[in-house]
């Protein structure tokens, strides 16, 4: 064949494909399988076992389709080209995360179904009636109701914010009620660094005045922010925000702990590990991307916080989301914490818990988001065996 | 398995294009055969036997008509021929419209016993290939066309992976030639490319990222739904098939030129009609012109009295609508579109040509939408609702501060799938083209770039958080 006749267009059209397409599919074959997501935080599609079944039902070539996309070389350089077409483009978000101002980038969502928050705000008014204890609530607003400041200037964000945040607090209605989300937004407002801004928490300092409010709600005196001395653990914090909306480009948070005089005297205690370690903060976590689990050694379904200086203290029974953990340490200073996390504690039912403890406070701390979506607070109310 | 995957791109096309241009020319046939079947089975393992079935029984009709005729028995061609149609249709009609129809009858006192089959699905693309399949046993019977001798040849006709799922019907009489000999060459191929190329960004760029917001219009929450929202959801939907559709359509062609076929372009620029007739002689090409060779011009199309006319065309645009699915609104849709044309027959169409063009424009516009929302809801009380939406029947917001939001940050797109609608993006690349090696050379890398970019949505919406803290 003689290649002159060919146009260079031409070559470069069918080359160019061929490249791309051989390219990828050789080099997916040849690399090894990942296993797991630490951006994402969750386990990849390997090669998918094949079996007749499998095949007949269509298992198989669904399998082959996430494999495909989870092994996909270079995904990540993909998932950044996406999200800056997307931003050249102008529209302001990627994968349902905005691009907010001062570097912030805000997860959110415009509309609510409130089935699950209806069954969640259900199950804590049964709780309050069926339990002799106690019982307050705060709700922390997601970063899409706090923020408002940072939120696009054209975003509704308190008419989107306010609409949600007045289903929740209507429906509990009766219950004592501990407001966080005015509070932190006037901070926010204010330029205070109380959410992260690649992440949905609060910082430390967010959950310290989080801290303060319950404080007040209780009748106690808070220590004054002097008390402490902040400890910068992390300047590389990339959190939830960051993985979800493939803006590599956002700058990482700053992480803080709040140390103060004889911390290390407290021990957390993972209760169905049966580990502990003394204060508050699994420090092994800061070496990896989910920075957030240093406190309080993260997800776990019982944590019980304790002062070892032998003075008797009054139990507090924490029902909390991950916004309890960097809370956890502030009230451990007050009470002797029995933490339970409804997602994953199905040892005993929460008003077992509560009776062998001896609390005679129960605090529900939850993150406006995880009222809204997913039913655990249900859990509230199912007797154990 | 859809063209715009990650397994079609990365390892369907080339396996399948190493195999077929390792083997001599006399096999590919037999191959592309093979990998055609191969391909649809992998979605629908079972119905691929469904297919060999009516391919054998194709092939036997099409060779009993041409033997009939050969003998002098035209009578014998015409039961062969009748055997076939009743056969296909019989097929089709049980796995696409069974359930419909029990469904409706047992509406009717004393038919309540009927049940429907809970476990028949529809098979994937088969509206596409019974069609196919029957043009070729008319074709024969028509003599149009002689049979084909070779099973393996008529097998990949009526499979050919490119346009299996979606079209463009090709008419058998319009590939038997290339079904024996075709050009397998580098300029058809990298035209192949840059048309499969430009299908594939329609699909994924334009198409999918239009469906999003439809999608998100179309679950806002019934007390919040305002008039401008409710625009904005059809107006996406309205891109969204377009490009949907005429993007995998192209997706085909360039697949098919890559093989050396040359199929039928099935789009032209439907968006800018002046009239609804113009509309449907650009939208989906190849159903029109099945439908008028297969079933207008056999009823005696416009050769025949006024009344047999209207007969006629309202059938066409019955069955037109049915085939698209089997559910009352596509019926609806049909003779929406039957009423539209027949108004314009009648009188509309003189005054269109004489109004100016923004006007015909906005008219043929304005009822291509509607004609979307029949087509997009099949629970005709739930397309009611949106429809009183769209002129404030059940919400008195005109526009929400949402609605603002989403309206700015998306404006930049919405004017790329204007100018996407419009033949202006090919023009200036032909004006340009033709004019420097430089542009032409420029143009080959800007379409391996929509590559990466497309290959980029596609691995983004399987990238799928899941977050630690949920919650």
């Amino acid at each position: 064949m003689n290649k002159k006749k060919y146009r260079l267009s031409d070559i470069i059209s069918v080359a160019g494909l061929l490249v791309i397409i051989y390219g990828f599919a050789v080099s997916m074959i040849l690399s090894p399988d990942k296993t797991f997501s630490e951006d994402e935080n969750r386990t990849l599609q390997t090669f998918p076992r094949f079996s007749f079944e499998s095949l007949t039902n269509g298992e198989f070539a669904e399998k082959i389709s996430k494999y495909c996309a989870d092994q996909m070389p270079l995904r990540s350089v993909f998932i950044d080209v996406k999200a800056a077409a997307e931003t050249l483009l102008g529209k302001v978000e990627n994968n349902n995360v905005v691009i907010g101002n001062d570097g912030y980038i805000i997860a959110k969502s415009d509309y609510t179904d409130f089935t699950d928050a209806d069954k969640n705000l259900g199950a804590i008014k049964e709780f309050a009636e069926s339990n002799e204890v106690q019982l307050r609530v705060a709700i922390a607003g997601r970063s899409q109701d706090v923020l408002l400041r940072y939120m696009p200037e054209l975003y509704p964000a308190k008419e989107v914010s306010d609409g949600t945040f007045a289903h929740v607090t209507d429906g509990l209605d009766g219950i004592t009620q501990i407001d966080l989300l005015e509070p932190l937004r006037q901070r926010a407002d204010e330029g205070e660094y109380v959410y992260y801004r690649t992440d949905h928490h609060w910082t430390t300092l967010g959950a310290y005045y989080a801290y303060v409010e319950i404080m007040d709600s209780y009748g106690l005196e808070p220590y004054p922010l002097e008390y402490f001395t902040p400890e910068v653990v992390s300047e590389e914090f990339y959190g939830t925000t960051w993985s979800k909306a493939g803006m590599k480009w956002v700058s990482p948070d700053t992480m803080e702990f709040f140390r103060f005089e004889g911390d290390d005297a407290y021990v957390t205690e993972i209760v169905e590990r049966e580990t502990s370690f003394d204060g508050f903060y699994d420090r092994s976590y800061l070496e990896k991307k989910d920075k957030y689990s240093a406190f309080i050694g993260g997800n776990s379904g019982r944590v019980r916080i304790t002062a070892q200086d032998g003075k008797e203290r009054e139990t507090l029974v924490l029902i909390k989301d991950s916004f309890g953990h960097s809370l956890a340490p502030f009230l451990a200073m007050h009470f002797d914490l029995d933490i339970l996390d409804l997602r994953y504690y199905t040892a005993q039912s929460v008003s077992d818990v509560i009776a062998e403890s001896g609390a005679g406070k129960v605090l529900i701390i939850y993150n406006l988001d995880s009222v809204l979506s997913g039913d655990t607070l249900v859990q509230l109310n199912v007797e154990m065996e | 398995m859809v063209f715009s995957s990650l397994e079609f791109l990365l390892f369907y096309l080339s396996v399948t294009l190493l195999i077929y241009f390792a083997v001599p020319l006399r096999a590919r046939n037999i191959v592309l055969l093979a990998v055609s079947l191969f391909f649809y089975g992998w979605g629908e393992p079972l119905y691929v036997f469904l297919m060999i079935f009516t391919i054998v029984v194709d092939y036997i009709f099409g060779l009993i008509v041409e033997r009939k005729r050969e003998r002098g028995s035209p009578k014998g061609a015409k039961t062969a021929l009748v055997a076939a149609v009743v056969i296909n249709l019989a097929i089709l009609g049980f796995f696409k419209y069974y359930n419909f129809f029990v469904t409706n009858l047992r509406l009717i006192p004393g038919l309540e016993w009927l049940s429907p089959l809970e476990n028949l699905e529809l098979p994937i693309g088969i509206s596409f290939y019974t069609f196919q399949a029957l043009s070729y046993v008319i074709d024969v019977y028509r003599m149009d066309t002689a049979a084909q001798k070779n099973i393996a040849s008529f097998g990949a006709y009526v499979t050919l992976y490119p346009q299996l799922i979606a079209g463009p019907i090709v008419r058998y009489k319009d590939v038997d030639d290339q079904l024996t000999s075709r050009e397998h060459s580098i300029p058809l191929f990298a035209e192949g490319t840059r048309t499969f190329i430009a299908g594939l960004s329609k699909k994924v760029l334009l198409a999918n990222t239009a469906g999003m917001l439809w999608e998100y219009f179309r679950a806002v929450p019934m007390d919040e739904r305002t008039v401008l929202g409710s625009w904005m959801g059809m107006i996406f939907f309205t891109f969204q098939i377009y490009f949907d559709f005429s993007g995998y359509s192209d997706m085909a062609i360039g697949l098919g030129k890559m093989i050396g076929f040359r199929f039928m372009e099935n789009f032209n620029y439907p968006y800018i009609s002046k009239s609804i007739t113009e509309f449907w002689r650009r939208w989906h090409i190849s159903l029109g012109v099945w439908f008028r060779d297969y079933v207008y011009i056999p009823l005696g199309g416009n050769r025949c009295s006024k009344l047999k006319q209207i007969r006629n065309i309202f059938i066409v645009w019955f069955l037109t609508g049915f085939w698209h699915g089997a559910s009352w609104n596509f019926i609806i849709w049909g003779l929406y579109y039957f009423a539209l044309l027949m108004i314009e027959k009648l009188f509309l169409l003189k005054k269109l040509e004489k109004a100016p063009a923004f006007v015909s424009h906005i008219y043929t516009l304005f009822f291509v939408v509607f004609g979307w929302l029949l087509f997009v809801f099949e629970d005709l009380s739930a397309g009611a609702v949106y429809l009183g939406n769209m002129f404030g029947v059940g919400t008195d917001t005109f526009a929400s501060g949402l609605d603002i939001y989403n309206l700015v940050r998306n404006i930049a797109f919405l004017a790329v799938l204007v100018l996407a609608s419009t033949p202006l993006p090919k023009k200036i690349y032909a004006h340009l083209v033709e004019r420097s090696r430089a542009v032409r050379i420029v143009m080959s890398v800007v379409g391996i770039l929509a590559v990466i970019l497309s290959l980029a949505y596609l691995v983004n919406s399987s990238y799928n958080p899941f977050l630690y803290y949920k919650f």
